[in-house]
């Protein structure tokens, strides 16, 4: 019995021994992705085919869908335990500064061959260059504009009194028929307004640089971007209570009972499928603005787990994914911009390319350091206030919110 | 006379002096306990410690390279391993103490995923711990080295060491770095300390193991002690957060115990009245929200109290009153939260409610009958009192569970509707557990703020609970 009872115990032992041994290393790479639908089904099909490609060497490929917002918080917590994924497909590039400094990141300057460098725009390669090292292959950048229905208006207007007056011959809303829907509650969204006024997130030092400590989020032009927006709803009566909700304006659009509508190339494999007839413009320059419109241009890339066992394998597949052929067939599938410039060039009669690629060129790169975490989260409260009602105080809201930014930002 | 004899005699028969060594009887008294408890604690310390140098050991013999630290849950298994030579021997030594081991499962359950819990949450409300500063390598203040001597190392590449590490000090000294080796698929992270730093050459200050290869030297964002200024942080912004989110969550708390029990109890007397028509099918269906799963059920709740969309606002302009804000004002959001708990918890306090009803006996209705007393007097005087003291022990625990009723907040409002004033980690309708979860997960992942609202938020709770317990008499029971 006791002999007995202490070889359980060996055995018990050893098993555990081997439990911990075997967790090393697999040949399987995982991949977390956040791409819904057509877009899905096509990353699978790219991952099926690579995995019979020879730079493979045999892996296998594991996809698990997160939810965009949820990816920051597991991956910073799970990576230095050796949960996390090898890969993530994608992330935007203000997130970089963050993963970066809380070391879950492996520099993937050695990955990015000297020929996919070259035809890669530059504005993509700096958006994932931190502190002078590439941390991500970018894969597609994306910026919002103005998707409006060819049936119901001809075209955007480029003046703004006349977009205005154009929107609000649309706009019937016991019809729940709308000349132009955004979502104004989203500051990202909001970003083209902002900037046209003069507004700035992070302003600049002598060598180009950003410095965190000039948030320029509550000055003159701020706090005249926010009565447009504000005007938006309660002046000119466009965007009723309750429809910034940007998943009934994707609703709304694709019903075909909304003229206007800003929103990013994320929406565009549904705009497809209900075969509206579209077409893509810029937000004309609001009046009083001294600048155009310039939306925040994100661009989404592959980031590499610092920890990761498979970083060859994972590492092909990223590069794999980045190819010229690969960007241009997603494009197809939703509406995501290429960066590749050759890629451009050959889809440069395409709707969508033609119309985003326009905001891209009108935009300004989100930043990208690790004090923009703490940005998005004030701004969008001072802005959710500012739509709340018709005569609110623009300037205490947003000058609340920039000292909310900059004690977070200053506690670190 | 005799029975001291007998008892002092006991003792010497049954114990080997103090610690009972190889008798049956356990050591009497509260002294005993306490005696067997200390053991059982010891025995549950010298596992872990057994434990940490099996795992070490195992790790290290499946593969001879494995420098990093083995998972924490294997850990945890093998201590519950290592108990089992400890527990036989302790049983050979001291036989009384088998009586305890009854007292392991729990004692190793609330060690681990209590006691340990707590005093990390402790700890970490006194650092400056967030996503940035984790106590991981800094990828972006990295450089290659190659190794010289285990002390010395030099940078490759023609990088500046002291640009790219950015140390506060120009020489860096005494700052923690990981070395990492990444031959073949096992990455071997050394963690040390850079004593100096001058031009092209990093000195350790601990020599490197042998058997690395050159590679990489990263900077480590230290968690930081920074004493008491996360809670000074908090009680800065006191009137912002901390005040109004306290307040709100008392008021919940309370309020929602209130209608809860008062709802509960009328429809439970209600429901009761055995002459009462179809009283199973009233039944039945008023206890429909407690079946229902309530995650799903407050996501429906949301659509449904949609200003502009949802079903309650078409109702109200089909009967002619004016729609309500609901989830946009502040307070028609509290409100809402306050009717939602409210059909959620109604059902519970209707069926405890009907449960004490039925140990009431019915010769005390009769004999109030029979007295004279109207409806009216007999509830008064009979019912309330039997269940107020059936009801104690659940108004308590509800008032409890609300206080920290974090699913409620997050699935209908998410602690909105933002107003004016407020921080973004706390709005109009988050309460204290929620507020925290925001610091810790949202916002640039301030762990450490969040452990400090933690202790926080222990210390209101702990002292909310002496004051419920004092008023509904529990100490007086416990005295008697």
């Amino acid at each position: 019995m006791k002999m007995r009872n202490t070889a359980v115990i060996a055995a018990l032992t050893v098993a555990l021994g081997l439990g911990i041994a075997s967790t090393q290393s697999t040949g399987k790479v995982t991949i977390w992705t956040d791409f819904k639908g057509g877009e899905l089904a096509w990353f699978t099909a790219a991952a099926k085919a690579f995995e019979a490609t020879p730079a493979a060497k045999g892996a296998k490929l594991e996809l698990t869908n997160v939810i965009l917002g949820e990816t920051r918080d597991k991956f910073v917590q799970a990576a230095p335990k050796g949960e996390g994924p090898d890969l993530i497909a994608t992330i935007p590039h203000d997130q970089i500064g963050e993963f970066v400094t809380a070391g879950v990141l492996e520099p993937m300057t050695k990955y990015l061959d000297a020929k996919t460098k070259a035809d890669t725009q530059a504005s993509a390669i700096d958006a994932f260059n931190y502190k002078g090292k590439l941390f991500g292959l970018p894969m597609w950048s994306e910026a919002v504009a103005v998707v409006y229905n060819k049936k119901l208006i001809k075209s955007i207007p480029s003046n703004w009194d006349a977009f205005i007056a154009a929107a609000q011959k649309l706009t019937v809303p016991e019809k729940q028929e709308f000349g132009f829907l955004a979502p104004i509650g989203i500051q990202y969204h909001m970003n083209g307004i902002y900037r046209a006024f003069g507004a700035y997130v992070f302003g600049k030092n002598k060598d180009g640089s950003l410095n965190p400590q000039d948030v320029g989020l509550a000055n003159e032009g701020a706090v005249k971007a926010a009565q447009t927006i504000n005007d938006l709803r309660f002046k000119y009566k466009l965007i009723p209570e309750g429809t910034e909700n940007p998943d009934l304006e994707k609703d709304l659009f694709t019903k075909g009972k909304v003229a206007m509508w800003l929103t990013g190339p994320w929406d565009m494999s549904a705009v497809k499928d209900a075969k509206i007839d579209y077409g893509i413009g810029l937000l004309p320059k609001p009046t009083g603005a001294t600048k155009a419109w310039s939306p925040f241009i994100g661009v989404r890339g592959l980031v590499m787990n610092a920890y990761s066992k498979n970083k060859e394998v994972a590492a092909a597949f990223a590069q794999y994914l980045i190819s010229k052929e690969s960007q241009i067939s997603l494009n197809k599938e939703g509406g995501r911009l290429p960066i590749s410039k050759s890629a451009l060039v050959q889809l440069k009669s395409d709707a969508t390319v033609k119309g985003f690629g326009a905001a891209s060129a009108a935009g300004i790169a989100m930043p990208n350091i690790a004090e923009m975490g703490s940005v998005w989260g004030p701004w969008g409260d001072a802005l959710n206030l500012s739509i709340k009602t018709a005569n609110p105080d623009f300037a205490d809201y947003h000058k609340k919110a920039v000292a909310a930014i900059l004690s977070a930002i200053n506690k670190k | 006379m005799a029975t001291t004899v007998r008892t002092r005699s006991r003792k010497k028969i049954a114990d080997g002096g103090f610690f009972g060594l190889g008798s049956t009887t356990p050591p009497e008294g509260a002294s005993g306990a306490a005696l067997a408890i200390a053991l059982v604690l010891g025995i549950c310390f010298l596992a872990l410690a057994l434990g940490l140098l099996l795992a070490n050991g195992l790790s290290a013999l499946a593969d001879a390279q494995q420098w990093n630290e083995p998972k924490r849950y294997w850990l945890l298994a093998f201590t519950i391993l290592a108990m089992i030579p400890i527990l036989l021997v302790a049983v050979k030594v001291m036989p009384w103490l088998s009586n305890w081991y009854y007292l392991l499962p729990a004692i190793v359950c609330l060690l681990a995923f209590t006691i340990y819990p707590i005093i990390l949450t402790f700890y970490f409300a006194f650092t400056n711990y967030s996503a940035i500063n984790s106590g991981e390598p800094d990828s972006s203040a990295q450089i290659e080295v190659k190794i010289v001597n285990p002390t010395t190392l030099t940078v490759l590449g023609g990088a500046v060491a002291a640009t790219e590490l950015r140390c506060e000090t120009p020489d860096c000294a005494g700052r923690s770095v990981a070395f990492l080796d990444e031959r073949g698929s096992t990455i071997k992270k050394v963690l040390t300390n850079i004593s100096s730093l001058s031009g092209n050459t990093i000195t350790l200050a601990s020599a490197l193991p042998a058997g690395l290869e050159a590679s990489r030297l990263s900077r480590i964002n230290d968690i930081q002690v920074v004493g008491f200024s996360n809670f000074s942080r908090i009680f800065a912004q006191a009137s912002q957060q901390l005040i109004p989110v306290f307040v709100w969550t008392v008021q919940f708390a309370v309020f929602t115990t209130l209608i809860n029990v008062v709802f509960g109890v009328l429809l439970g007397i209600l429901i009761n009245n055995r002459r009462l028509k179809f009283r199973n099918v009233y039944r039945s269906l008023l206890f429909l929200p407690w079946a229902v799963p309530t995650v799903i059920s407050i996501q429906m709740w949301t659509k449904l109290l949609d200003a502009n969309f949802g079903a309650l606002n078409r109702l109200f302009g089909f009967i002619g009153l004016n729609p309500a804000p609901w989830l946009i004002d502040g307070l028609w959001a509290k409100a809402a939260i306050l009717l939602v708990n409210l059909w959620l918890g109604f059902p519970y306090m209707m069926t405890a409610t009907v449960g004490a009803l039925s140990a009431i006996p019915d010769e005390l209705y009769e004999a109030a009958e029979i007295d004279g007393a109207s409806r009216w007097n007999q509830t008064r005087f009979i019912t309330l009192p039997m269940l107020t003291a059936a009801f104690t022990p659940i108004i308590l625990g509800t008032f409890a569970f609300n206080f920290n009723n974090f699913g409620i907040i997050y699935l209908l409002t998410g602690g909105k509707p933002i107003e004016a004033g407020q921080l973004p980690t706390a709005h109009s309708t988050d309460i204290l557990l929620s507020w925290g979860y925001n610091t810790a997960f949202l916002n640039g992942i301030d762990r450490g703020m969040a452990s400090a609202i933690a202790v926080l938020v222990a210390f209101l709770t702990i002292g909310i609970s002496m004051v419920n317990f004092s008023v509904a008499g529990v100490f007086k029971e416990a005295r008697k």
